[in-house]
């Protein structure tokens, strides 16, 4: 009897949000994995029957290029965005209780502009006759306008602005459950503050770490706004590539195996993570 | 002539904004000491704590380990260690390697740590529990925790920031006998911070009684509960009635009389339901509670409303509205010093 209730109970609370992902995530997932296997139909769509052409398409150089360049962007714009974020995250997290509002206003509210507008703005601060080259030509520590826009690190540039606040708040959580008294008691104990760090504050907020990077990963590894408008063809993505493959090409079968491709990568990623912050929950990083 | 001290405190002031915190504070600890600072919540008894350990800078003064000033030493640098109220364990570390954490950032070799965190745990009698997680402990046990990962590191003073607070009643009369015991065990200056009197004064080797700031009395818990120096000691440790001294007269005789107060324990008031030899005086018990041990009686005499604390196997007779007889003896009398602000 209880034990036929506790089942209801999780079914009752799990069920919608397990329905939820059946029809929104799996199913759709499941057609494209369909799609990434069956023959292209000219002008869009897919024809009958099965075939391993896309996904052995995927190991072409240009691609792997694209999909190593996506991994390396977002990786760097995930590492630049933690050592950003770590130190303010911290700062805040020290403050008294009553002052942290403003400092985390200061960092959420930006987050709600649109996201064009955002890369928008970047195109005028970093083209040719922008705010940059004309700082630098104008005070003449440049005589030739830079090449900025349309580079790998205006993308990155964009992806850290965008996803500062991903970043920051999960390891700000963390930091902030960490007792003043633990960093007094480590110091009491002979530790340099550098050590304090490394022995007391990094292990426990780890969780937090893990779940920012993961946040900012997944999100600016499947990114094409910002490479597209900030990155041109060299900051190419397997977003746009996707988006290319469907939009442009029209070649469904391809575009299903790169989605594929991309979602095999993200499962890796939160995987890691899931890893290493389990490991920090235990507390055996020492 | 006394060693040369092992700690000293030499007009050691702390403000905080305008608010000071410890205004002045001047005293020497011996080595193997056990001082209780007493004091109630905002004297300054924690901060003067903290100002020893290297949390807070003195605004003023000097404090000096064997004979080196310690004022620009940072915490970490400082051979003493602090017991945190809530214990501040490290939750992502075994216990064993929260005892070990001085050690380690001290850089002893591994065997060393594992030998001296064994004999740490053992002294605060809680062997083979390293390997578990703070958490899994009980209040008892992570206050022995706490005191365990301190004096590993063999600190020339240990300092305690109320140790015992966190803990229910019968759990913290146990801990007091168990500090003692360590303390007596190491032989470490051990400077334990509390409000509560029955500790300081059962704890101590000397008590340090402060108020807004300051050491208004340090002395042996004898000396501080039978010779209080002020009104405000007097009131602080143990119940008292505070007496002018002209009010005696009735006991003392006119030769007793003069000026100021007086401070007479209530235990020191003899009673009686009938009369007595020499001065008595008649009085009635307005009020009685009974302790287990004593029986504590709310007494009227001489225009007085005195405390009296009498055993409770001497107490018949001793009822509300009961008549009866009270001395009290000369060498009862404490005369107090009028207080400073």
């Amino acid at each position: 009897m209880r034990v036929e209730r506790r089942g209801r109970l999780v079914a009752a609370t799990v069920g919608p949000a397990a329905l939820f992902l059946l029809v929104f995530f799996l199913v759709p997932f499941g057609v494209v994995v369909i799609y990434a296997l069956s023959p292209a139909a000219p002008g869009g769509g897919v024809g009958p029957g099965f075939t391993l052409e896309q996904l052995g398409r995927l190991w072409n150089a240009d691609y792997l290029r694209i999909v190593g360049r996506s991994v390396r962007l977002a990786a760097v714009a995930t590492l630049l965005t933690l050592a950003i974020a770590y130190p303010v995250a911290w700062a805040i997290a020290r403050l008294e209780r009553r002052r942290q509002l403003l400092p985390l206003l200061v960092i959420v509210v930006p987050s709600w502009i649109n996201l064009l507008i955002k890369n928008y703005a970047w195109i005028t601060i970093l083209r040719r006759e922008g705010l940059v080259n004309t700082a630098l030509t104008g005070l003449g520590i440049t005589s030739e306008p830079l090449p900025l826009l349309f580079t790998e690190g205006a993308v990155v540039v964009g992806l850290v602005h965008s996803y500062l606040p991903f970043m920051l708040l999960p390891i700000y959580a963390a930091l902030d459950r960490i007792e003043p008294a633990l960093i007094e008691a480590a110091r009491d104990l002979g530790a340099t503050p550098g050590r304090v760090f490394r022995r007391i504050v990094w292990p426990q907020s780890l969780a937090g770490v893990a779940a920012g990077c993961t946040f900012v990963f997944v999100l600016t590894l499947g990114s094409f706004v910002t490479p597209d408008l900030l990155g041109g063809a060299r900051g190419m993505m397997i977003g746009n590539l996707i988006q290319n493959q469907i939009l442009q090409v029209r070649n469904w079968p391809l575009g299903a195996a790169l989605s594929v491709a991309l979602t095999v990568v993200v499962v890796a990623a939160i995987g890691g993570a899931l890893v290493l912050a389990t490991r920090a929950q235990r507390g055996r990083t020492a | 002539m006394s060693d040369p001290p092992l700690l000293e405190l030499r007009d050691v002031a702390k403000a905080f904004g305008t608010q000071e915190a410890v205004r002045g504070v001047t005293e020497a600890f011996q080595a193997g000491e056990y001082v209780c600072i007493l004091g109630a919540s905002g004297c300054g008894k924690t901060t003067l704590l903290r100002l020893i350990a290297g949390f807070e800078t003195p605004s003023r003064g000097d404090i000096a380990l064997q004979g080196r000033s310690l004022v620009a030493v940072p915490p970490e640098r400082r051979n003493v260690n602090l017991v945190f109220q809530d214990y501040a364990l490290f939750p992502h570390l075994t216990v064993r390697a929260n005892v070990e954490f001085g050690l380690e950032m001290r850089r002893v070799a591994a065997a060393d740590r594992a030998r001296r965190a064994d004999a740490a745990l053992a002294l605060v009698d809680l062997p083979a529990s390293g390997d578990r997680s703070p958490q899994q402990l009980s209040g008892g046990q992570r206050q022995r925790v706490a005191v365990a990962r301190a004096l590993v590191n063999e600190p020339a003073v240990l300092l305690l920031d109320e140790p015992l607070s966190a803990l229910d009643r019968g759990l913290r009369q146990q801990m007091q006998a168990e500090l003692r015991r360590i303390q007596r065990n190491v032989g470490i200056t051990f400077l334990h911070v509390t409000h509560d009197q029955g500790e300081a004064l059962s704890l101590a080797d000397r008590v340090a009684v402060m108020h807004a700031g300051r050491f208004v009395q340090v002395g042996t818990p004898r000396e501080i509960y039978e010779r209080p120096r002020s009104r405000l000691v007097a009131e602080f440790v143990g119940a008292s009635n505070v007496i002018p001294r002209a009010r005696l007269t009735p006991w003392l005789g006119p030769s007793g009389a003069g000026d100021g107060v007086t401070l007479v324990r209530p235990e020191r008031i003899e009673i009686a339901a009938q009369p007595m030899e020499g001065r008595a005086v008649v009085g009635t018990v307005r009020r009685t509670a009974y302790f287990g041990a004593t029986v504590e009686c709310l007494v009227d005499a001489a225009g007085l409303a005195l405390v009296v604390h009498v055993p409770a196997a001497a107490a018949a007779g001793l009822t509300d509205g009961a008549t009866v007889w009270l001395r009290i003896a000369a060498e009862a009398v404490v005369v107090l010093a009028e207080d400073e602000a």
